[in-house]
């Protein structure tokens, strides 16, 4: 592109211009400054289900990084567990301990109430993780996807968290034949 | 528009665009910063807010004159559920607008300090993005690709997650 002096007017028209270009990036970075406040980014992944936090671990670094808060998935995990008559707190130090309550929920409450039930998408970890059930229902009613559980009972919290601790344990005797 | 009574105290508040707003005391005080501002006896007969727009200001008071009227729960403990249910729908019809516009309230009520207000936006952000893919909450968002994860930390936090993207 040839350069030439412009007229002063047009110099003036011309930094305009540029003012106004300069505005609208500035005007997109303000748009996502909101999201980058992490705790408001927080009080809104608050609110999503197991499956949005997921997917917004992926969105970028600051939304990875928040949503990894062992808290959020605290809130997954303790939401819609019944009553296991023993204090919140000391629930949260033990599953913390034993690999925290991601690690609880993806692996042991998430085939609970997957709708398919346990298929071949954890295969990394080995075993069918719930060896132990019978396949039921999900042969059966395979035609329509089994509604999602709203509200893991006491049994099954417990035993996720039996599960939890069976491997803890596992891991730290491998890793020490090792 | 100003219904009041003249005995009431009035405030006064500028937007970024020059736009004065009087409204009630009792309706700026449901912003805790404003409260602090007015308790510690530093707020002028206008309050600058150099950061929100005029569009963005004056759904906040709509939003805060509203709040301010409905009786509150730690007033009474029975206050009848009529005023809880239309405070309810008040939300609802309020949170219905475009992205932009929420996360400027958002940003204004966090600035302002208005715990309801920044809860309903964060209610309202989340109940948008639910079920979304990572592609879909950026878009919705207008989240900027600066800080996007390397296809390989991409590949890395799916595969953490790889229970939800079956």
């Amino acid at each position: 592109m040839k350069r030439s002096i412009p007229f002063s007017s047009d110099l003036i028209k011309m930094k305009k211009k540029i003012r106004e270009e300069d505005l609208v990036p500035e005007e997109l970075e303000n748009m996502s400054e909101v999201l980058s406040d992490d705790n408001l980014l927080y009080e809104i992944l608050k609110h999503v289900d197991a499956s949005t936090l997921a997917s917004a671990g992926c969105v970028n670094h600051q939304w990875n990084r928040t949503a990894q808060d062992e808290r959020l998935w605290e809130l997954i995990c303790t939401r819609h567990w019944a009553n296991i008559g023993c204090p919140h707190t000391q629930l949260r130090s033990v599953v913390l301990a034993l690999g925290g309550f991601k690690r609880l929920h993806s692996q042991y409450l998430w085939p609970l109430s997957k709708p398919t039930g346990p298929t071949s998408s954890s295969s990394a970890q080995g075993p069918s993780v719930w060896p132990c059930l019978p396949p039921p229902r999900n042969n059966i009613a395979s035609a329509k996807p089994a509604p999602v559980k709203k509200r893991w009972g006491k049994d099954e919290v417990q035993l996720s968290l039996s599960l939890l601790s069976i491997k803890y344990y596992e891991k730290m005797n491998f890793s020490n034949r090792k | 528009m100003s219904t009041s009574s003249s005995s009431s105290k009035k405030i006064v508040l500028k937007s970024a665009d020059n736009e004065t707003f009087e409204i009630d005391e009792i309706v700026a005080l449901e912003s805790q910063a404003i409260k602090n501002m007015i308790e510690d006896e530093c707020a002028d007969n206008v309050i600058p807010l150099g950061n929100i727009d005029s569009k963005t200001l004056s759904k906040i008071i709509e939003y805060c004159k509203k709040h301010a009227e409905s009786p509150k729960k730690d007033d009474n403990a029975d206050i009848d559920e009529k005023a809880v249910e239309d405070l309810k729908s008040f939300d609802a019809e309020f949170a219905k607008v475009d992205m932009p516009l929420i996360q400027d309230i958002l940003m204004a009520a966090n600035f302002l300090n208005i715990d309801n207000l920044i809860g309903l936006m964060c209610r309202t952000i989340a109940d948008r993005i639910k079920g979304k893919t990572p592609e879909e909450i950026r878009k919705i968002l207008n989240i900027n690709k600066n800080d996007l994860l390397s296809p390989e930390q991409e590949a890395k936090a799916r595969e953490e997650n790889s229970w939800a993207f079956d």
